[in-house]
């Protein structure tokens, strides 16, 4: 094990900062990437986090930051991520409904009106990293109860509860996605 | 027929395609982040391009642990689809 420190941090130009023995990598798909507020990278010395590639500090990691702080974050990649780690539901004080829908069967369990199946919310937090919008539709589960929501993000383009959710499980229409169908 | 539980659809189909790999027995998909599986006790997993089959060989549920205990499935066979999430670098299986 080599380390090279410079005003107590790692600093070196001319060769490794830390060579190490035992370095540990966590990637997905090629890329650096580790949920749950753990490190991608480790060495004894060492913690890096990562999402999806993007390099992001302990804090992102760990969903420490507040909305407000994850807001003003400058740069819309790491903002994104922040966003993914700490759940998008928070962020529903700054989305607008775009679409509900509750399908006819379950109309007693989800009123369209009151507490709809599905939701399509518009996030209004700013767009993503190929500046695109983020929309993210919510679904009530009809198979759990007291009801759970769940919450996913889906194609910018999405503007109907109905083909977002079919679209989710690659149909190309609701009705394909909902004929002869059980929930269990 | 489809089987709807969470995020997970079963369908029924005819035949498992001969080339599919056999994976395991009973858990039809991992839950990768809670560690709870959708699982179907007597059956055999299979996987052929990054699909997943499943041989039902007794009715029985399909059990997951957030989920009440499910009407009996069917002996036959299923392939199975995993809901997906956006994400701008490509869609990705929804974490359980």
């Amino acid at each position: 094990m080599k380390i090279l420190k410079i005003n107590n941090n790692y600093s070196c130009e001319e060769q490794p900062s830390i060579v190490s023995t035992t370095l540990r990598m966590w990637l997905l798909n090629d890329k650096l990437h580790r949920g749950g507020g753990k490190p991608a990278v480790e060495t004894e010395y060492t913690k890096l986090f990562f999402w999806r590639g993007l390099a992001i500090t302990e804090k992102i990691a760990e969903a420490k930051l507040s909305i407000q702080e994850i807001l003003e974050i400058e740069n819309m990649e790491i903002r994104q991520a922040a966003m993914e780690i700490i759940g998008y539901e928070k962020f529903f004080q700054y989305a607008k409904e775009i679409h509900r829908f509750t399908p006819e069967q379950f109309e007693k369990k989800f009123p369209v009106k009151s507490n709809p199946m599905y939701s399509l919310y518009l996030l209004q937090t700013g767009k993503d990293e190929k500046n695109d919008d983020i929309k993210i539709l919510m679904m009530n589960d009809p198979s759990k109860f007291p009801f759970v929501k769940y919450f996913i993000r889906v194609h910018p383009d999405e503007i109907d509860c109905g083909l977002a959710v079919a679209h989710s499980y690659d149909y190309k229409t609701y009705d394909e996605f909902n004929s002869k169908k059980f929930w269990v | 027929m489809r089987i709807h539980q969470g995020d997970v659809i079963l369908e029924s189909i005819k035949n498992i395609p001969v080339e599919a790999k056999y994976l395991r027995d009973g858990v039809v998909v991992r839950g990768e982040v809670t560690g709870h599986s959708h699982t179907i006790e007597k059956s055999k997993i299979y996987e052929k391009d990054n699909k997943i089959y499943v041989e039902v060989t007794e009715k029985q549920p399909i059990i997951h642990p957030d989920h009440p205990a499910t009407v009996p499935i069917k002996i036959g066979n299923y392939s199975v689809r995993i809901q997906q999430e956006y994400f701008p670098d490509g869609s990705r299986q929804v974490k359980d």
